[in-house]
């Protein structure tokens, strides 16, 4: 049965990268394109095996999505990374603290992107 | 070009847009803070984006331009007019790169190297480095004695060494998870179980278990001991994530010959019996105090850092370094200044480690430099002592925060939709067909029934090709701000440069029109606006003069009335006056002194569109450029447009621009003259009549017609075409007259018959006959025949 | 179904999620002499893991997955 995954980001650019990544890895990939379309889906009873967000979006931005996804009832324990650059050590402490499993660190390459995966998602 | 380039580029051209617009708000709006976020964000966006390619010069000037925005954002730096204007050129260099890229599908020659000049140019703004780098060299790392398990099975054990003499490196690994690393999505079995080469594992709860009843399943109580071949790169990459939760020491052979020693911590020191993660936090904070021991004592840092220690030394139970350190502590306050502290916490943490280093034993000495079972310190570099960031999520706009979720957009490239839309005009052509059909089959065959059956079969096909249209219509409807968002820069641009006060308001951004039409206005537009601001809008000395505000006041807005999107451009400048423009017209000898004298100041304004006209006594380089308001008229005119120009002397001119929503499907009337069928834009014709031979006269050589109390001249197409015709009168010796609007005027034009009106896919024409006035295009009919479409306002001129 | 009840016996099939977790420890709180079959688990969540850790039933049948059999015998078969 393959994964399902959502992948949140404001830039259709990295959403169209990082979606073509993973479906040729064989999961299946829902895209958002901001935290409250993101947290729209989750309240609409999508319940993805793992969450890729971006930290800065419209809207809502990553952290705060961390935040209320965490607090949904099928979500607490959903592995989530957070898509970040090198310089945003604060913003990764900031995501583990709101509930984060980990992040990620732009520009990712395919390679890397299912190596994290596997790491944070059993049965892969 | 590949999808995700192509999106990059178009995603990348739609940022710089906001970039740019932004920048201009933030200098009109130096104050407003709330744009600072959006700005980063863009850039940090793009920046992202372009890794994604192998355009280094494109991301070091994005990366520059990121980190000057970051400063600012941090209030690091402040935002002004010359940072403004570096950051724009980086904006035009990107734009520059987007086009090379677009055009050639590589970054090509120019831009292989990043800019220089233009990266050191936004570095220049960083201009005090950063405070990283001052950590290095203060490599204080607490030791710790082996802690090998001392039951490990001999099978175990072999295979240890074996690998260490293959110059494998061995580590043990002790992974505490936090107590609700559960809820961070972490499953710590499952993180064990990814780890290479694992020799030996045991995993024990962390404190005992509680009976059954009272068991939490999800606080983590467990603890994994793993003895593993990895490298140590690999291990902090692995647990980079809980990296305060695992901690390793690398095995050496020696350090499993001396498993048995027992271990003593030696005594005397002043930190000596400290836990390890105690040593660690201190030697940490040694390095965080000497980054920040110039700063005027007690700063924030200062005190997070004396709680911090304060706290670890609590911790420790120990009486004597706790009193030593609130002596430097006090030494430090009484002046103000960190180094008492500083040297005390240097000197205890040397000492520590001096005092641990011999204490894992004699038997370990000949291999000293690798022993010692260095742990390798994971804890984040400044515990407790980052400051809160704030958030930098972007400010909502007003207009966004309406909460119902955003429409899925498709980005389709424009060819393709091109293709629908030429494939729905076949449609339409080809189901015009269907009525000859008809026709044929009742007149040439006798086939009444079937007729109708084709009839009704073509009132179907017919209705479904209109909602095909309508909505392939409404597919190429684009937003009027694609063409008005440039404005701000080009309207800043100019007045810089002519040393004007002008504030421009963009209203009504949001109305649509087809993209066709959309593209049409943006040069007539961009000359209406360079003429408002050279010519229209005064110098500030010459307004205060007047009078009026210093800063003139330059708006467009856009709006829709009915089947027409209304641009209009107002400005409040010195307006044109008419009387000047009579003495130019006269003086260029373009209209006849007589006509001129019997002009309204209306139509004396309205000669700035005569062709050769020019108010500004020079042509200044900016509207200049040989192209004059005639140019801007016929543009609009030629997508079916009107222009109206309305001006008071001294308080402004209004300029407003009528389109079509659409100029896919032009309905046009169907007229028949000299024995040839043409077609006349519907939207022109006013109304036909048919006019009694007695009923024209002839005024001054011109024929006209009464028609209901108005003169209007007549015309007759077959002259107008140079026919050799007279135009064809019916059975009751009557012509057949079109009355059509043509630049607010009233014309007659005699024709031989009308016809019904149809809808037509206008194509425009090209080669030599593009070049035949008089003609907007052609339409294909049902029947397969050809139709002229005529252009009364050209034909008239 | 990764986390099937026969009787008393619990068996633990494929993966077994942590959202399991609560089910198998009420289970076992509930069920003294309550056993498990983990002859087709491939992977367990942690949290399952303490769970067994921690009320220690009887297991009747071991992985047949060596690794995963590994990790639980450092878990559970400890003196």
């Amino acid at each position: 049965m393959s994964k399902n995954i959502m992948i949140v980001d404001d830039s259709a650019t990295m959403l169209m990268s990082l979606r073509s990544s993973l479906e040729m890895s064989g999961f299946k990939v829902e895209a958002a394109n901001d935290g409250v379309q993101a947290i729209n889906k989750l309240q609409g009873g999508y319940k993805p095996d793992l969450i890729i967000t971006d930290i800065n979006m419209p809207n809502m931005g990553g952290l705060e999505l961390i935040g209320k996804a965490r607090a949904l009832p099928g979500m607490r324990f959903t592995p989530i990374l957070a898509l970040t650059t090198e310089s945003q050590q604060a913003k990764r402490d900031e995501a583990k603290r709101n509930g984060a499993t980990g992040w990620l660190v732009k520009p990712i390459n395919a390679t890397d992107l299912l190596g994290v995966i596997k790491q944070v998602l059993p049965g892969v | 070009m590949n999808a995700l380039l192509q999106q990059f580029l178009q995603e990348s051209r739609e940022a710089l847009e906001s970039i740019g617009s932004t920048l201009l708000a933030m200098e009109r709006e130096p104050g407003d803070h709330s744009r600072l976020g959006e700005l980063f964000r863009l850039v940090h966006t793009l920046k992202g984006n372009s890794g994604l390619f192998d355009f280094p010069a494109l991301t070091a000037v994005l990366h520059a331009a990121e980190d000057v925005m970051d400063a600012v954002r941090n209030d690091a730096l402040g935002f002004s007019q010359p940072l403004a204007d570096q950051l724009l050129d980086a904006a035009d260099y990107v734009s520059a790169f987007l086009d090379a890229v677009e055009s050639q599908g590589t970054p090509g020659a120019d831009f292989q190297v990043p800019p220089r000049k233009l990266v050191e140019g936004l570095r220049s703004w960083l201009a005090t480095p950063a405070l990283e780098g001052a950590n290095s060299g203060v490599a204080l790392v607490s030791t710790q004695n082996s802690r090998l398990p001392v039951d490990l099975p001999s099978a175990v054990r072999d295979l240890l060494i074996d690998a260490i003499n293959a110059e494998r490196t061995a580590f043990l690994l002790d992974y505490q998870p936090a107590a609700d690393c559960f809820f961070q999505g972490t499953d710590p079995l499952h993180q064990v179980r990814q780890l290479p080469d694992v020799l030996w594992r045991r995993i024990r709860p962390l404190e005992a278990w509680l009976p059954a009843a009272e068991i939490d399943a999800y606080a983590c109580n467990l603890r994994f001991e793993i003895l593993l071949l990895a490298s140590e790169e690999s291990l902090a990459e692995h647990f980079r994530y809980v990296a305060d939760q695992a901690t390793w020491w690398p095995i050496t052979l020696a350090s499993l010959q001396s498993v048995d020693e027992s271990v003593d911590t030696a005594s005397g020191s002043d930190l000596a019996g400290f836990e390890p993660l105690a040593l660690d936090i201190l030697s940490t904070q040694y390095q965080a105090l000497s980054a920040c021991s110039q700063e005027p004592w007690p700063s924030g840092q200062h005190v997070a850092i004396v709680t911090t220690l304060e706290r670890v030394l609590a911790s420790q139970d120990d009486v004597t370094a706790m009193a030593a350190f609130q002596d430097c502590r006090e030494q430090s306050n009484r002046q103000n200044d960190a180094k008492p502290l500083l040297s005390w916490l240097s000197g205890a943490m040397e000492k520590a480690i001096a005092d641990d280093t011999p204490s894992t034993g004699p038997v370990t000495t000949p291999v000293q430099g690798e022993l010692g079972g260095r742990p390798i310190a994971c804890q984040a570099l400044a515990l407790g002592v980052a400051p809160d960031q704030a958030d930098t999520i972007t400010p909502r706009r007003a207009d966004e925060t309406a909460s119902q979720a955003p429409a899925k957009v498709l980005k389709v490239e424009q060819e393709k939709i091109d293709r629908l839309m030429n494939l729905i005009g076949e449609i339409v052509v080809a189901k015009n067909g269907l009525p000859y059909l008809a026709e044929r089959a009742e007149e040439q065959y006798g086939q009444r029934e079937l007729a109708r059956e084709i009839k009704a079969q073509y009132a179907v096909v017919n209705r479904i090709a209109e909602d095909l249209q309508d909505a392939i219509m409404q597919v190429r409807m684009m937003p009027v701000s694609f063409i008005l968002q440039r404005f701000p820069r080009l309207v800043r641009d100019i007045t810089r440069k002519l040393d004007k006060k002008v504030n421009l308001i963009l209203e009504g951004e949001d109305t649509e029109a087809d993209k066709a039409m959309i593209e049409a206005l943006a040069d007539p537009l961009v000359h209406i606006v360079r003429n408002s601001l050279d010519h229209g809008l005064e110098a500030p000395a010459e307004r205060l003069a007047a009078g009026k505000p210093e800063t003139g006041t330059l708006r467009i807005r856009a709006s829709q009335n009915a089947d027409h999107v209304v641009i209009s451009i107002e400005d409040d400048g010195r307006g044109i006056d008419p009387q000047k423009i009579k003495v130019k017209v006269a003086a260029k000898g373009l209209v006849e002194p007589a006509a001129l004298e019997a002009m309204s100041d209306q139509e004396l304004v309205n000669l700035v569109f005569l062709p050769g006209f020019s108010t500004a006594e020079q042509v200044s380089d900016l509207s200049g450029r040989g192209v004059g308001m005639d140019v801007v008229r016929s543009g609009i005119e030629k997508v079916g447009g009107h222009l109206r120009l309305a001006s008071q002397v001294g308080q402004g001119t209004q300029l407003s621009l009528s389109l079509p929503l659409s100029m896919a499907v032009t309905q046009v009337m169907v007229i028949e003259s000299g024995g040839q069928r043409f077609g006349i834009p519907m939207d022109q014709v006013m109304e036909t009549v048919r006019l009694p031979d007695n009923a024209i006269h002839t005024i001054k050589h011109q024929p006209t017609a009464q028609l209901r109390g108005r003169t209007i001249p007549l015309k007759g197409l077959n002259q107008l075409l140079a026919v050799p015709l007279e135009q064809v009168r019916n059975e009751d010796d009557e012509y057949a007259l079109m009355v059509l609007r043509s630049r607010s005027e009233l014309v007659g034009l005699l024709i031989d018959d009308f016809y019904g009106s149809i809808d037509i896919i206008l194509k425009p024409m090209v080669g030599i006959l593009g070049e035949l006035s008089g003609y907007s295009g052609t339409a294909v009919m049902g029947d397969g025949s050809i139709l002229m479409i005529l252009n009364p306002t050209e034909l008239f001129a | 179904m990764s986390l099937i009840f026969k009787g008393n016996v619990a068996h633990l099939v494929d993966q077994v999620t942590v959202e399991d977790a609560e089910t198998l420890l009420e289970w076992l709180t509930q069920q003294p002499v309550g056993k498990v079959n983990l002859k087709k688990l491939e992977h367990l969540h942690a949290a399952n893991l303490q769970v067994l850790m921690a009320t220690c039933p009887k297991v009747t049948a071991w992985p047949a997955n060596p690794d995963t059999r590994a990790w639980l015998d450092a878990a559970l078969q400890q003196s």
